[in-house]
């Protein structure tokens, strides 16, 4: 079934149309096929990644937008930021005799009269932007640069002028294959690689100045010229089931593009027309119909797939196929890394530990309120900038995190950007929209706070709600969203390393280790090939299962009982995090269960710590 | 049946007319309300009748079957000319002089019980024809008790069949008063399912739903015309009041008047016009409806004449309405219609969820935004659902042990420390608030002090109660600064520590105040506390401006011993370090003292391994859970206001008169002050905190012996006299035990009669390490330094002797 390959990237709408008359022609009546896809998803589905060729549909945002051929196969990554409502449309309407199917289109002009027994069908609409703070790997992960020259049959067509082309369903066929030329596709080349030099140097950037460019909600977008899109893309046939806020989803679908719509949206006041005024109070419903088209494309959604740890596991070894899987000696490059977090914190080899352990950390589990299994790092001892500059250690902890981790983020805490910046998302009612923060992250960003950038000054209201905000993240992992008339907590799970001069009394972190710089001989600088193993490393470990067998368990809650009966300071908080170090330092020699020695390490560790604890 | 309905609004002129060929006819009924009562003059009562569906206004009303049903193949049955009995509405099988009999039994003949005298919905339309009223509830669940059928053709053609509701409701109106001419809008509501919002799909369009949710924004209110009226600028005539069909006037081009006939000529009078009242209002889904992960949907809905401003933002309602689609136009003369639809509720009904009930007289004034007490309130707006969390409530508080339940539920992770969680239970329940007529007022809020070793999870027990605390405001007493809207960061110089400070009182007005670390809170902050914890209110001077705040706050402070562990032979006082005048505001003080218990410490450390690894746990003891828990103790603070009973108020008269009675010892002479009046406001507080714990309205004998068991328990271990073992409130009022006192006052009276036996007056002066020495060899006693100083100094005082440096020398 279905057409020719080339005729699912160039034309999806002409193999979504030869599949609707084909259930058309088996249908009885309109309701055989309203509730179903006629085999849609199935074909696109089967061609994509049946034949692996999902990651060679050119991608919005790595490759410029309005070289993109309008009704063409394109795929979109990112993370969910807003949920809008359902969308109701005309689906499927009859002209002379025959049935045609708006479906996989923005909007159509629908004939009127009688005989077109028009069908309504909905569909979500889900506003997403572009994965907040995802680090340059991860994008070459998802887009690898090589495939758009080598594989030339289904390399963008440029669009002859993005705008002007006809946009009726018989547009797409007019779409045969243009003369894509040389030179243009450098061109897009070079826009791709001057993106993504400037997202590297945004990503870096202090995000101090707290503007944001609200309209386009992105999270983390900070200022600079990021020239990243967000989309909007329209959901059929319930494949958004199991999506929630802030997932990391790839969709792939077509690109629509309709300036009609958004360029006129609804009409203003007219004076003969009394509904002019009804139908504005409205407006506010079309939230869609309001933002540009040309700012944030409209994917009509075929499939999607949800990014998880095991995408990035399966999609990582093509990139550089020189790390071998599975990985061997995973205690050499266990050290390798340690070595590498030595030398950027200082020569510290203790906080190296505890850098490793905390890199591994997630929230695997919550009981009650309690999100186990975080593990936030907060290291003293660490030297402001210099003039508002953030502390050079920041600096160069955030950018080994961003080699090795998939998404991070630096958040340097000055008072100016905590009274400025929004951090919890809140409704805006009246724009009917999520305005984004800069919490509303994915699962498993890396957030750098650095503490040492806060001067003494007072905090007003935002501020206020700004670090309450931060530290119900930190003791719960939770966000809790602003709807105006309630809260709603979400789950987080956001590690969090906390950088400052002496204890952070405002951001209870679950480690405390003063920094300690010891002299030693740096050891050479790391490859790409280093960190590619070392992320690999870091994935695989992180989406490992982990068990506890009963023997060591006795071993454990004997060793827990001694110690608090040696020192009656012990309380639950510091078991807790015993625990939870043992666990991830098991995960860290890539062990699925606990062993004795490893248990002996983390009470080494903390005993090292302690004392140094008590030194300072 | 999938019924894409057009909404006659989306329609263009072209498609409308020909729609309106496959119409039924009208029922000679309709046609009498229709037209007849339309030729009036006065239209303000006729407009308003039909702005409620725009689908009928806009049709011109001749006739409601104008709903198409295209997509059911095989039942279109309609009848294409005039004047036959026998007629259908459109594309269905529902015959329109049936269903309108149904109609005139079911108004005829409903009863609420088969004794009544009258049907129930006649007595309703004599009533609103004698108030003139023009709405009639309609109960659906009376409806489908009388008739099924007639029910479910009002769900699923609600644009058909309300409007014959109205004509039989009229009926009815002009058989009792038959000179009535006002037109009766019939208002279903109370589906038997409402809809949740975001299950709505394309196949309710244009059937009746419900919904609930919370508005969430209001527009202004939008006048539309109704019937326009024209006047000639020539010849000053004016024609008849002009219909407004499908959204437009037809605006006369030439003077009807023969003699006139001016073209052009007329001019819309806008006084004259008749409009009704409608306006925009947007729903959204209430948070328990939402998913997890998920944002909250909302639904525009049209709300026409008095149901105009009756909901605020913030509101939450349910509403009975038909669900419309309306097709999105790109230009307004545009013939083709766009693809694209958006989707709005035209209301037919508004219910208030009646919040005034859950809020009455609430002493807590409870705090919207305050996630921990959202939970109750937001748990379901329908009355039935609160109706039945209230009586699952109640259910709870029945429990024969709802104290000891109650005490578990309250953090469960920690164990023992039982007497504390009651403690604890007990300041979240509080007392009550007494107002004298004379307007002094005693508080209901408790205050409790917990002292402690390190690591006894006191921390986590403040956390708990902030948890479920009403206007919880945790905070650190490092750092914290009684009174300040604003916080200020400031950098401690020595030990570069950034720390803030929070105005937490006054934030935490009607609620409780967690104050951690209150030993490291500033002698500033703490003097600002008196004042809080008994008039409840904080002064602040500013600019020559003393205002005063309230702060009616509980406080629950938690303290580290001075050493970082308690020592039990120091009193409290020398434990905490805290004045003693703070110290005997707490109504409650406890010491969290960690014995080393191994049996403890191992069902921790099992706890927590089982946490970390998820191993099978033992069974769970039995507690509720923390929104219930929440909910019960809202409900309580609420609606559970106890007074004394007479025997329990003797109980707790003559607890304290024991407790006072106590220091006296048989035949001792000593007297030691064992209570303070201000501890038998605390038995008070504490037992009506206990009736509430039980929802009773009176405070029993139990209660009473509960509370004076509490106090005890909390006073013999803040207060027992290390020396002597007895309760000694004087240890907390003053810092220095009675016991302590008269070991003194015998020091003094034995180094008087010391130095009036060494030193004859005018003898040379004496070095205080031999008056030590000589102490000590007369003494049994040991004698220490300081006491002696502390003596001497005393002595000095009186000009008994005098001191120079460590020389004392005889006055």
């Amino acid at each position: 079934m279905g057409g020719p390959p080339v005729d699912c990237f160039r034309n999806p709408a002409g193999a979504v149309r030869v599949l609707f008359d084909k259930a058309c022609r088996a249908a009885t009546s309109p309701a055989d096929f309203t509730r179903s896809d006629w085999g849609v998803k199935e074909l696109f589905e089967s061609y994509l990644f049946g034949r692996n060729v999902h990651c060679k549909v050119p991608e919005i945002n790595s490759v410029q937008l309005d070289s993109l051929p309008v009704n063409s196969l394109v795929r979109f990554r990112g993370m969910v930021q807003d949920m809008f409502d359902v969308e109701y449309y005309i689906g499927a309407y009859k002209e002379g005799g025959d049935w045609h199917t708006t479906k996989y289109m923005d909007v159509a002009d629908v004939p009127t009269g009688q005989d077109t027994e028009p069908q309504m069908w909905d569909r979500r609409l889900l506003y997403c932007v572009p994965v907040p703070g995802e680090n340059e790997w991860v994008k070459e992960a998802f887009s690898p640069t090589d495939g758009l020259g080598a594989t030339a049959a289904i390399r963008p067509l440029v669009a002859v002028q993005g705008e002007k082309r006809p946009r009726d369903a018989e547009g797409a066929e007019d779409m045969d294959a243009t003369m894509a030329c040389a030179d243009e596709l450098i061109d897009n080349k070079r826009m791709r690689e001057d993106a993504s030099s400037s997202a590297t140097s945004t990503s870096q950037e202090v995000a101090a100045a707290a503007v944001h460019t609200l309209d386009l909600n992105m999270p983390l977008n900070a200022v600079g010229g990021n020239k990243l899109v967000p989309c909007l893309v329209k959901v059929y046939d319930g494949l958004d089931a199991d999506i929630k806020l802030n997932d990391i989803v790839e969709f792939f679908g077509v690109l629509t593009f309709d300036p009609e719509l958004s360029a006129v949206g609804f009409p203003q006041a007219n004076g003969a027309n009394i509904d002019a005024e009804f139908e504005s109070a409205f407006i506010e419903d079309h939230v869609s119909v309001l933002l540009p088209a040309s700012k944030v494309p409209r994917l009509q959604c075929i499939t999607l797939r949800k990014i998880s740890q095991q995408t990035l596991i399966s999609t990582l070894p093509t990139l550089h196929p020189g790390v071998p899987v599975p990985l061997p000696a995973i205690e050499q490059i266990r050290q390798s890394l340690l070595d590498c977090l030595r030398n950027v914190i200082g020569g510290d080899s203790l906080a190296a530990e505890y850098m490793l352990l905390h890199l591994l950390s997630q929230v695997h589990t919550r009981v009650d309120s309690m999100a186990l299994g975080k593990l936030s790092l907060n290291l003293t001892g660490c030297n402001p900038g210099v003039q508002g500059a953030p502390s050079p250690l920041a600096v160069s902890a955030s950018n080994t995190i961003a080699k090795l981790l998939p998404r991070s983020h630096l958040m340097p805490l000055s008072l100016h950007s905590l009274n400025l910046a929004s951090i919890a998302p809140r409704k805006d009612y009246a724009a009917n929209r999520l305005m984004t923060g800069m919490l509303q992250l994915a699962e498993g960003t890396h957030l750098t706070l650095d503490e040492t950038a806060l001067e003494a000054g007072t905090l007003n209201a935002t501020g206020i709600q700004n670090l309450a905000s931060l530290k119900h993240l930190l003791e719960w992992q939770k966000v809790e969203y602003d709807f105006q008339f309630y809260k709603m907590e979400m789950p987080a799970d956001l590690p969090v390393l906390i950088l400052s001069q002496a204890k952070s009394r405002m951001l209870p972190a679950d480690a405390v280790v003063p920094l300690m710089s010891t002299a030693t001989p740096a050891c050479s600088t790391p490859d790409e090939l280093d960190f590619a193993k070392w992320r690999l490393y870091l994935t695989m470990a992180r989406d490992m299962e982990h068990t506890l067998q009963p023997s060591i368990l006795k071993t454990v809650e004997d060793d827990l009982v001694a110690a608090r009966q040696e020192d009656r300071t012990l309380g639950p908080e510091t078991f807790h995090r015993w625990l939870t170090m043992a666990r991830l330092m098991a995960v860290s020699y890539m062990e699925p269960t606990l062993l004795p020695e490893r248990w002996r390490m983390v009470r080494d560790l903390e005993f090292r710590c302690a004392e140094r604890l008590r030194c300072c | 049946m999938t019924s894409p309905i057009f909404h006659r609004r989306g329609e263009t002129p072209s498609s409308a007319e020909t729609r309106r060929n496959g119409r039924v006819n009208t029922t000679p009924a309709s046609a009498t309300r229709g037209g007849g009562r339309r030729e009036r003059e006065n239209g303000t009562t006729t407009a308003r009748r039909r702005s409620r569906s725009p689908s009928i206004a806009n049709s011109g009303y001749s006739s409601p079957y104008d709903m198409a049903t295209p997509g059911t193949p095989g039942t279109p049955i309609f009848n294409q000319d005039g004047p036959t009995t026998l007629s259908y509405v459109w594309g269905t099988n529902i015959n329109v002089p049936d269903v309108t009999n149904a109609i005139a039994r079911f108004l005829q003949n409903y009863r609420t019980s088969p004794e009544d005298m009258e049907a129930k919905y006649i007595q309703l339309i004599e009533q609103a024809t004698e108030r003139e009223e023009d709405t009639l509830n309609i109960d659906a669940s009376n409806v489908y008790e009388h008739d099924p059928d007639l029910y479910s053709k009002i769900v699923r053609y609600p644009l058909d069949i309300i409007p014959l509701l109205d004509v039989a409701c009229l009926e009815e109106a002009v058989k009792i008063k038959p000179d009535y001419e006002k037109a009766i809008e019939a208002r279903p509501f109370n589906l038997r399912e409402s809809v949740n919002m975001r299950d709505l799909n394309p196949s309710d369009i244009d059937k009746l739903v419900s919904v609930k949710g919370m508005v969430i924004r209001c527009s202004s209110i939008i006048p539309e015309i109704k019937e326009a009226f024209f006047r000639c600028l020539v010849c000053n005539h004016s024609p008849k009041m002009l219909q407004v069909i499908k959204g437009r006037v037809e605006e006369p081009t030439r003077c009807e008047k023969p003699e006139c006939a001016a073209r052009n000529s007329l001019a819309l009078i806008h006084n004259r016009c008749t409009f009704a009242n409608k306006q925009i209002v947007r729903l959204q889904e209430t948070p328990d409806a939402i998913p997890e992960g998920e944002t909250p949907h909302t639904v525009s809905l049209c709300l026409y004449n008095t149901m105009v401003d009756a909901a605020k933002p913030g509101d939450r309602i349910e509403v009975t309405g038909v669900f419309k689609a309306m097709a999105v136009r790109v230009g307004p003369n545009q013939r083709t219609l766009k693809s694209l639809y958006k989707t709005y509720i035209d209301c037919v009904h508004l219910k208030k969820a009646e919040k005034s009930r859950m809020q009455a007289e609430d002493p807590l004034e409870r705090n919207r935004e305050s996630d921990n007490y959202a939970s109750f309130h937001e748990g379901d707006s329908s009355d039935a659902a609160n109706e039945a969390k209230i009586a699952k409530l109640k259910e709870i508080s029945k429990l024969p042990h709802i104290y000891e339940l109650l005490t578990r539920s309250l953090a469960p992770s920690i164990w023992e420390l039982e007497d504390i969680k009651k403690g604890l239970l007990c300041q979240l329940f509080g007392g009550s608030v007494k107002k004298l007529s004379s307007g002094a007022s005693f508080r209901g809020d408790m205050n409790v002090l917990l002292v402690g070793d390190p690591g006894t999870s006191k921390s986590q027990l403040l956390q708990y109660v902030h948890k479920i605390a009403p206007r919880g405001i945790y905070t650190s007493g490092r750092g914290s600064s009684a009174v300040g809207l604003t916080a200020y960061v400031a950098k401690d110089p020595e030990t570069r520590e950034t720390v803030l400070e929070s105005g937490a009182l006054v934030l935490s007005d009607r609620g409780i105040c967690c104050i951690d670390e209150f030993d490291k809170m500033s002698d500033n902050a703490r003097s600002m506390l008196h004042e809080v914890m008994e008039q409840q209110t904080v002064s602040v001077a500013k600019a020559g401006i003393i205002a005063t705040l309230n702060a009616r706050t509980s406080v629950l402070a938690c303290a580290n011993p001075s050493g970082s562990r308690y020592n039990p032979r120091l009193s409290v006082i020398d434990n905490i370090q805290l004045p003693p005048t703070l110290l005997s505001r707490f109504d409650l003080i406890y010491l969290v003292l960690d014995k080393p218990d191994e049996q403890n410490d191992r069902r921790l450390a099992r706890h927590l391994v089982a946490l970390h690894y998820e191993v099978p746990e033992a069974p769970k003891q039995e507690a509720l859970d923390l929104p219930t828990l929440t909910a019960y103790i809202t409900y309580a603070r609420q609606h559970v206001h106890p007074t004394l009973s007479s025997e329990a108020a003797d109980d707790l008269v003559n607890g304290y008169v024991t407790m006072r009675r106590k220091g006296n010892f048989p035949g001792s002479s000593k007297k030691v002050i064992t209570a303070t009046p201000r501890q038998l406001e605390s038995m008070i507080r504490i037992s009506e905190a206990l009736a509430r714990i039980r929802f009773s309205e009176v405070v029993e004998r139990c209660d009473a012996a509960e509370a004076v068991r509490l106090l005890e328990v909390a006073l013999q271990q803040s207060a027992t006299d290390h020396a002597t073992g007895t309760i000694d409130m004087d240890l907390i009022t003053t810092g220095v035990s009675a016991s302590e006192r008269t070991r003194r006052t015998n020091l003094i009276v034995a180094l008087r009669t010391l130095i009036a036996e060494k030193l004859p007056l005018g003898s040379p002066p004496v070095k205080v390490p031999q008056l030590l020495e000589d102490m000590r060899k007369q003494s049994t006693v040991d004698v220490s330094l300081q006491d002696l100083r502390n003596a001497l100094s005393s002595l000095s005082g009186e000009g008994y002797v005098s001191i120079h440096g460590d020389n004392v020398q005889r006055l």
